[in-house]
């Protein structure tokens, strides 16, 4: 346990090393809060949205935290490329603690970076609904768990860079607006594909519950809220084996 | 003038290097087309918003190519590649022209697919409309490129370089009248706006490709789009051949 929280703070510490891109992504979601929403504010369909920056907040949110989570990949790419996994293989402990620790330290990345984010939440919100609240807390821990998996798979698929960028990319527009972060799910009802994807897509399911915590909006389904731990935990699956397969190749 | 000319077929033969780049832009703007501009063309209460929107599209699209490929400078000097160009037989000012028009021409190039997609679904393929459109997104690209130039001189640091366009491509993109019209605009977003390039631009083109859209957004008379962005344009030229110069002699890159 002690090697996978070793692992998990090497990763934390690590995150400042990137502080230009987070400063950039910071800088990207409080404009599309403080700036888009409130302009869209006062256009929006109020039967539609009653009140826009109070929608987005929310999805922002949850954009915040897969888009950290999500930068572990970033650092597991340039490692493969320079070899430094042979020196992380080497290092004692077992191969299943090295590959929790990289998911672990990832998800402590999102979490850290959505503090502020979530303190923000609140501020604009008003206080929430505990239970729901408490639901949406573990869907971010989810969500964080899942998107560091699944970037560090995407990493481990190639060693182009070209070819990863690109699949983050498509990722990144898929999660991004096929999902209920800038409109709701009434709004994408005559859009099949959008709808499905949308529905099980984690950042909506997050963005959903956030919402309903502080009573806007409908309480994701069931079947949505089922889906975020099986997605969790088939995401982790994957992104370990296809990280071994990487290193031992 | 050599010099600036053998830059900018240096820079126009580097299109393969960016195909994945263009394809991932390229895909980013098809989802904001069929997916963001519908969705909300239906939520909003401005009429005709999705023709608004598209316009806007390409402009923010054209900004953040021009940022990127301009900014290959810095990834040069830091390759070593920088004290090669300034010991080829050229003067200062053609490196800032090859590489601001290269860069321009560059990006302008790799957007024209999506211009026409622009000009396909607004219904305006004439020739006049293309050729008004190719002009003004040349002078604005030359703009951002000297801009680009001139930050990249006096910066030197891919890390302080990499933090301010990524803040600067985000906040510039939102504070234009890119995704909505100014009169939608708070009063304190107004004035940023209006000094933003993207959105003389933006209102530019909406001024050639649709009229229609153009009439309500406050941005009259239209010439005066054009005038700042030849001015944009030449003064973001002038200030990069001097603050490259002064920048560079003497001290190489570092």
């Amino acid at each position: 346990m002690s090697q996978i929280l070793k692992v998990a703070m090497r990763d934390l510490n690590r995150m400042w090393k990137y502080r230009w891109w987070l400063a950039g992504l910071v800088a990207m979601n409080l404009s599309d809060l403080f700036i888009m929403a409130t302009i869209f504010n006062g256009v929006i369909n109020r039967a539609v949205i009653p009140n826009y920056i109070k929608f987005v907040a929310p999805g922002i949110t949850a954009i915040a935290i897969f888009a950290s989570s999500f930068s572990i990949g970033r650092e597991v790419m340039i490692e493969i490329r320079r070899d430094v996994h042979h020196y992380l293989l080497s290092l004692p402990m077992r191969r299943y603690e090295l590959l929790i620790g990289r998911c672990l330290g990832g998800t402590i990345r999102g979490l850290v970076y959505a503090i502020p984010f979530i303190i923000l939440l609140l501020a604009i919100e008003g206080f929430p609904n505990a239970e729901i609240f408490t639901i949406a807390v573990i869907s971010i821990v989810l969500l964080a768990f899942s998107m560091s998996s699944l970037g560090i798979a995407l990493s481990s698929i190639s060693k182009q860079m070209d070819v990863q960028a690109t699949m983050r990319s498509l990722l990144y527009f898929i999660l991004f607006f096929f999902s209920t972060v800038f409109y709701p799910s009434r709004a994408i009802g005559q859009f099949t594909v959008i709808r499905l994807i949308s529905f099980y897509n984690p950042v909506s399911v997050v963005a959903d519950l956030l919402r309903a915590s502080f009573g806007e909006g409908m309480m994701p389904t069931t079947d949505q809220l089922a889906s975020l731990p099986v997605f969790s935990a088939l995401m982790s699956a994957i992104g370990m084996l296809l990280y071994m397969k990487a290193m031992t190749k | 003038m050599k010099g600036a000319v053998f830059l900018i077929e240096r820079e126009l033969s580097k299109a393969k290097r960016y195909k994945f780049f263009i394809a991932m832009r390229f895909t980013w703007f098809a989802v904001q087309v069929a997916v963001f501009g519908v969705v909300m063309s239906r939520m909003v209460t401005i009429s005709r918003f999705y023709d608004f929107y598209l316009v806007g599209v390409y402009s923010s699209i054209l900004f953040t190519l021009s940022v990127f490929i301009s900014y290959e400078i810095l990834e040069e000097a830091e390759d070593g590649l920088f004290e090669y160009f300034l010991s080829l037989p050229m003067g200062r000012w053609e490196f800032v022209m090859g590489r601001s028009v290269g860069c321009a021409i560059s990006s302008l190039t790799y957007t024209i697919p999506m211009l026409l997609l622009v000009l396909l679904l607004l219904g305006n393929l004439n020739p006049f409309s293309v050729a008004l459109a190719l002009l003004s997104s040349l002078l604005f690209a030359i703009g951002i490129s000297g801009i680009v130039i001139t930050f990249v001189s006096l910066v030197k640091s891919s890390d302080v370089s990499d933090i301010i366009f990524g803040a600067v491509d985000a906040i510039l993109v939102r504070l234009s009248t890119a995704m909505y019209p100014l009169s939608a605009m708070p009063s304190y977003y107004k004035l940023p706006s209006i000094a933003n390039p993207i959105t003389h631009l933006a209102e530019f083109l909406r001024y050639i490709l649709s009229p229609d859209i153009f009439s309500y957004t406050c941005f009259e008379p239209p010439g005066s789009a054009i005038a700042f962005l030849l001015g944009f344009s030449v003064s973001a030229f002038m200030i990069g051949i001097l603050v490259f110069e002064r920048k560079v002699e003497g001290g190489g890159w570092r």
